[in-house]
This record gives C-alpha cells, sequence and structure tokens, in this order.
C-alpha cells in the first residue's frame, strides 16, 4: 500500500482575514495558513495505515507557494517517507476540476507506485468539496468520500464512514481516491519533538510547476462576507438561575408543543 | 447560450431532500426551463417536483439499480440521462446540497466535461454565461466565478419554502436506461445506535461546542433536544473530541440546519459554525463568557454554566410537559 497524502493549508480561522483577493496563493501569503481539520484528518489516517503494515510509504505533497515550506516541515516532524511541496503557482486554485486535473497529473511522479490517495473533504481555502470527486474520476479511481477511519482486518485495510444512522466499511482493493472528513479517531498526533527540530532544517523540495491549464471558471472576485447581524440586541436574561431558566423554557416551550 | 437546468432528484438516497435542487432550479430559472430527473421516484414524487416549479418530469429506472445505490452508480445514472436527446441541450444540473450527494455533481462534471460549481449560495444565469457565489475561507469570504460556453454541475441551496406549490402544468416521462453500471462499492454495513432526530428538517437544533468540556454535556444536550422533539448537533471542536458524532457537525464544514429555533451551549459563535445555521433561525445561547460572540447573534442570551443551566431547564420543560 503506497499513498499520497495531498494537503493544501487554510487560512487560520483564529486569526482575522489579512487579505482576501482574486490572487489566492498570494493572500496565502498575507494569511496566517494552518493545516485545515480535514488535513490534518488526512495525515493521520495515512500515518495510522502505515503503522499497521510494514512496507507501506507515504508521501505528503502540500500544494502552494513558498509560504508553505514552514507548513510542509512542520508535516514532515511527522516522518512521512517523503515530503514535497507542488508548485501553486499555475494551479487554478478556484476551480476545483482544473485544479483536479493538475492534481491527477502529478500523482505519478508523487509515487508512481501509488495506490492511494488521501486528501481532506475540502481542499484549501475555497470550501469546495468538490476536488476529491473531480480527482477520482481523472485518475479514474474509486472515490470513497468522507472517511473517518481505516484498520486493518485480516490482512485487509478497511475504510469507515458513518451515514445517517449507519456505519459503513469498505474493504480496499485497486486504486482509490479517499475523501477524509475529522473524526475523534483521526486527530492528528503529536510529532516527536526530535522529528521537529530535525524538519526545521530539511531544505523543500518542489514539485512543478504544472504546464498552466485553461481553467473553466474565471475568477472575478473574493470579498469579505457581509457580517451576520441581528436589528435586534440579544436578550440577556439576569436575575436568580431559576428565574432565568424560567423565562427561557417559556421561549422554548412553544417549540415543543409544536414539535 | 440555451439550454435548460436540470434538476437531479436522487430519491432513492435516505435522509436526501431530493426536491431541493427543483426548488434551487426553479428559484434561478428567470424564465430558463427546468427539468426534473428523479431515481427511485414515483408518480407523487413527479407531482410534487412539478409543483415545486419543474416544467417536467423524468423518472428513471434500471434493472441494475438495487435499493441502495452508491454515488458511482447514481454518477453513471445521472450522465447516461443527461446524454439522452431531450436533456442532452442542458447548462446547468444541480444536485441536493450534502457532503456526499455534491461528489455527484463534481464527478459529472468531469464525465461530461464541463465546470464544477461546488455548492453555491447563488447562480446566476445570463445568455453569455453561468455565475456563481459561494462561501470561501470557512464562511468568511464570498467567492465570485463565472464559467462561459461549458456545463456547470453543482448545489445550491434552495430557497425556504413558503407554501406547497401550486399545482402546475407539465410533462411526465418514464425512462428506463439500461447501459451497465458500475459494481457498487462492497460495502458491509450495521446500526451504529445513533438513532436520535436528524438535523434535516428539526424544528429545533439543540447544538454544544467546545465549552461543554466532555460526552457528559452532551448526554443532557441530547435530553433537552428530546424535550424539544429536536434534534442533538455540535460544533466541529466538539466532533474533534469525539463528544457528538461527525454526521451531527453543523456550520460550514459540516451540516447547515434551517430549525426554527438553534439552541447553542458552549459555543463561541464563530463564523465557520454560524455559517451553518440559516439566517432566519433564531438563535438561543447559554455560555458561561458574556463576552462570547454567539451573544452577538443570538436572540436570547443566558450567561451560565451548562452544568448548572441544563439540568434546571429540562426539568422545568418537563414539568411543563
Amino acid at each position: 500500500m503506497n499513498m499520497v497524502v495531498l494537503l493544501a493549508g487554510v487560512a487560520d480561522p483564529k486569526w482575522p482575514l489579512a487579505a482576501v483577493s482574486t490572487d489566492l496563493l498570494g493572500d496565502r501569503a498575507r494569511n496566517h495558513i494552518c493545516l485545515s481539520p480535514f488535513d490534518e484528518a488526512a495525515l493521520e489516517i495515512a500515518l495510522k495505515i502505515r503503522e499497521g503494515r510494514s512496507g507501506t510509504r507515504v508521501t505528503v505533497a502540500m500544494a502552494g507557494g513558498a509560504e508553505s515550506d514552514p507548513l510542509l516541515r512542520k508535516v514532515a516532524a511527522y516522518r512521512p517517507d517523503r515530503a514535497v511541496r507542488i508548485d501553486g503557482g499555475t494551479l487554478a486554485l478556484h476551480d476545483a476540476r482544473t485544479l483536479a486535473a493538475a492534481l491527477a497529473a502529478l500523482v505519478p511522479q508523487l509515487d508512481a507506485t501509488a495506490d492511494m490517495v488521501l486528501i481532506g473533504r475540502e481542499f484549501g481555502d475555497c470550501d469546495s468539496g468538490a476536488v476529491p470527486p473531480c480527482l477520482a474520476a481523472t485518475l479514474g479511481w474509486r472515490l470513497f468520500a468522507l472517511a473517518q477511519h481505516a484498520h486493518w482486518l485480516d490482512g485487509r485495510l478497511w475504510l469507515v464512514r458513518e451515514q445517517g444512522n449507519v456505519e459503513e466499511s469498505v474493504p480496499v482493493e485497486g486504486q482509490w481516491v479517499v475523501s477524509v472528513t475529522n473524526d475523534r479517531r483521526n486527530r492528528l498526533r503529536h510529532p516527536l519533538m526530535k522529528n521537529v527540530i530535525e524538519a526545521r532544517r530539511m531544505s523543500v523540495a518542489t514539485l512543478g510547476p504544472s504546464p498552466p491549464a485553461r481553467a473553466r471558471l474565471a475568477l472575478d472576485a473574493v470579498a469579505a462576507a457581509p457580517a451576520r447581524t441581528r436589528d435586534l440586541p440579544c436578550r440577556m436574561l439576569s436575575g436568580a438561575l431559576a428565574t432565568q431558566v424560567g423565562e427561557l423554557a417559556a421561549f422554548l416551550a412553544p417549540w415543543k408543543a409544536r414539535t | 447560450m440555451s439550454g435548460m437546468i436540470v434538476a437531479l432528484a436522487p430519491a432513492v438516497l435516505r435522509d436526501v431532500d431530493w426536491l431541493a435542487p427543483v426548488r434551487a432550479a426553479a428559484s434561478i430559472a428567470r424564465g430558463t426551463s427546468v427539468a426534473a430527473v428523479i431515481v427511485g421516484g414515483d408518480g407523487e414524487m413527479a407531482q410534487a417536483a412539478l409543483r415545486a416549479g419543474a416544467g417536467a418530469v423524468w423518472l428513471v429506472s434500471h434493472p441494475g439499480l438495487g435499493d441502495q445505490p452508491d454515488t458511482g452508480q447514481l454518477v453513471a445514472l445521472f450522465a447516461q440521462a443527461l446524454t439522452q436527446a431531450d436533456l442532452q441541450d442542458h447548462r446547468l444540473a444541480l444536485v441536493p446540497p450534502g457532503a456526499l450527494t455534491e461528489t455527484i455533481a463534481a464527478s459529472l462534471a468531469v464525465h461530461l466535461d464541463g465546470a464544477a460549481l461546488g455548492l453555491c449560495a447563488d447562480i446566476a444565469l445570463s445568455d453569455a454565461a453561468i455565475t456563481a457565489t459561494r462561501p470561501a475561507y470557512g464562511g468568511r469570504a464570498v467567492m465570485t466565478v463565472t464559467c462561459a460556453g461549458r456545463r456547470c454541475y453543482g448545489a445550491m441551496r434552495p430557497p425556504k419554502p413558503t407554501h406547497s406549490g401550486d399545482p402546475r402544468q407539465g410533462s411526465v416521462h418514464h425512462l428506463e436506461l439500461t447501459e451497465p453500471l458500475p459494481q457498487p462499492l462492497p460495502t458491509t454495513r450495521r446500526d451504529s445506535h445513533l438513532s436520535a432526530a436528524n438535523l434535516e428538517g428539526a424544528k429545533v437544533v439543540v447544538s454544544g461546542g467546545r465549552g461543554m468540556g466532555g460526552k457528559e454535556g452532551f448526554a443532557l444536550l441530547a435530553e433537552l433536544a428530546g424535550c424539544l422533539g429536536g434534534a442533538l448537533g455540535g460544533s466541529l471542536p466538539a466532533v474533534d473530541a469525539g463528544w457528538v458524532p461527525v454526521l451531527r457537525q453543523v456550520g460550514q464544514s459540516g451540516r447547515f440546519v434551517t430549525p426554527d429555533v438553534y439552541v447553542a451551549v458552549g459555543i463561541s459563535g464563530t463564523p465557520q459554525h454560524l455559517a451553518g445555521i440559516a439566517p432566519s433561525t433564531r438563535i438561543v445561547a447559554i455560555n458561561k463568557d458574556a463576552e462570547a460572540d454567539i451573544f452577538r447573534f443570538a436572540e436570547i442570551g443566558m450567561v451560565a454554566e451548562w452544568k448548572d443551566a441544563l439540568p434546571a431547564l429540562i426539568a422545568r420543560l418537563k414539568e411543563t410537559a
């Protein structure tokens, strides 16, 4: 089992957005970036799969510019077999299909023997879940979407997700694109400090840039979202707890009656 | 550029609002014809699609379609339908919003050489192009993209229905497709024992966040949701911590919920979380931090520890039962 983990990073939600514009790559450098929960989950699942079977290889690739290098070093501290940056200069980050085609073309260069690509269910800051299915369809590989967990059982790898009240498990055979969502079982571990220090000294290898592709979508504008506001201020309850609870219960009671 | 909007309605899937793409398509059509392609539907569903705004309905069947088709099979089926003579003139196809159903649209974009729009907040059609606005940066920004001269595939949340729709004239066709479907994923299914009410369609959602501090509080939230006949939800940090299953995650990267009332307990109120709550929803917030952002968006706020507030609130609601 040889895996390629595709990471993008996102503008850190703990920081205000410093810049939003149609220069998506440039804005990555102007904002604080971090791994998204889905990036982290994809990486953790890959590490767990590798731990379960010797001879399994993990190649991690992060799409972006030089601003991604510190993040890639952070990822390198988890000791993937290979960590490279995909030069984002020609990637159409806003256009899932075109982006997926570029990533698909790079998979053989990342690992010619790869039989699984792990990728967060959303890739980057465009909030689109379209990249993983486009990637699978472009590669002609099977798609397992919204994976929450992977485990080995009797020598076979199983992918697991929950849909409604049903847990679905699928055995892995052949080549797969696996989009990963967050789950308690795939929270990213902490790296060993010695590996962190070693990774800081790592020189970052870069793949690409890919030949520029003709995007299917033109990016017209990116603007800060209008602030969600309420016309009226919040009615803050006051007084003894019992009084507040009584008011809240009275407010909620009609919905109870209706439902 | 001429061409119709096609609503792709996988009625065969459980827990999917199959009518949503019809309503979404009708809301943006402005004179463009709307067709609905329903997989696993019947005459009653066809009439519902007509009432929701479709001008024509295709009820699709396939001899190889089982009770639980996977998305790969649905992609193949919709691709077959969209290449039929009556439907190939489409310029936009919409699927129901949802993490799994949206993969159908993206896959179709590749198979039918179109553009993948993803989940859009709005879509506008002009003679020359399709323009879509959609969230970016976890809902903190809005992105506008345009596609000229290509078919587009995506999803859009429909406006909330105000009534059941007027009776409409329209044609209903039966389409039996026979091209072989891909083998379904060899899926083993088991009950995950998460039998609480669904978030979709719930009138009340009771949700917890990082401030709950552990699983214990979620048992109380579930009890409160039960008292109100509502559904249990959670924020991303609560899901990450394993206090609530991922299928109950509300927010930009989770479910979009449209209840009448959203009870947010121990939730700070980040834009990413609020992006999963309909603007028309009335928010009730319980948080020990009086400065929490959630109070800026709530109608009623209570500054309290959940350990004090929830048992008392549940008891009071049970008293008044």
